[in-house]
């Protein structure tokens, strides 16, 4: 269950447009309500004018103020999922407490619109609390 | 609300081509464009479009009409569902046509933002930027 409700909504904050508006229809294709932003500071100013509660925020680790982003919404957005977009790179991503890792799709792999839906699916599954602490 | 048209079949997000070594995945989407043609710093034309995929630095989209290579353009993007279902946004991009022929053209951005549109119910609940 959603902690959002029926239709949950999902932030996804990523430099990559292209990535932005293909996971966006992905998550609405899974029954999210999707908001893009294209940096941590978009993302909270948008935030601040919606009276949402977030299921879930889809963030790239490498942007900046990832940190500050997740802390500012946790505070006006409540509990919400992490799920951090990997690059391939292990290290990426671990200053920040993560509950799933999409990968991106590496140069030219192909990408199938049910594969990805299926991954939205697992997102929406995953609990909102991180593994071993029982915490949000 | 409309919906975005993206394949349902699987697709590769990477194709080279003989115009460009792309460095970027491109992602299949198919959504309404405007698009402002730049003549000089003047506005030249304004007209409508379809895009066909969009990278980080890229879109090619379909547009109503054949638009010359090199020019400065400014396109906007419908992101394609109500923001708290009372404001919509849009992706407003600004970059260079880098290749078209007669149905498309290739966009590489310069520069794009997301802005709020307006309100559609709620007061004040999400004002135009």
């Amino acid at each position: 269950m959603q902690a959002s409700g029926p239709s949950p909504t999902v932030l996804i904050v990523d430099r990559d447009v292209g990535f932005l508006f293909w996971l966006g229809e992905v998550f609405t294709k899974a029954g999210c309500r999707a908001i893009p932003a294209l940096d941590c500071g978009q993302a909270v100013s948008l935030m601040r004018k919606l009276s949402v509660q977030l299921a879930a925020v889809i963030v790239n680790p490498e942007l900046i103020e990832v940190a500050w982003m997740i802390k500012t919404l946790r505070r006006s957005n409540g509990q919400f999922k992490v799920v951090t977009i990997s690059d391939d790179d292990p290290d990426v991503g671990s200053t920040i407490q993560t509950h799933v890792t999409l990968k991106r799709p590496r140069l030219g792999e192909l990408v199938s619109s049910e594969e990805w839906l299926n991954r939205a699916q697992e997102v929406l599954r995953v609990r909102n609390t991180f593994p071993g602490t029982g915490a949000a | 609300m409309s919906a975005v048209a993206v394949s349902t079949r699987a697709v590769r997000v990477l194709e080279l081509d003989p115009y460009e070594r792309r460095s970027h995945n491109r992602y299949p989407i198919s959504l309404e464009v405007e698009y402002t043609l730049l003549n000089r710093g003047h506005i030249e034309r304004f007209g409508y479009g379809r895009t066909v995929n969009v990278s980080s630095n890229g879109i090619l989209f379909e547009a109503d009409d054949a638009l010359p290579a090199g020019r400065l353009i400014q396109l906007a993007m419908k992101w394609p569902f109500l923001l708290d279902g009372a404001c919509a946004l849009k992706l407003h991009v600004r970059g260079t046509i880098i290749r078209s022929d007669t149905k498309k053209a290739a966009l590489q951005i310069a520069h794009h933002e997301f802005r709020t549109v307006g309100v559609v119910r709620t007061k004040g609940a999400c004002s135009a930027r």
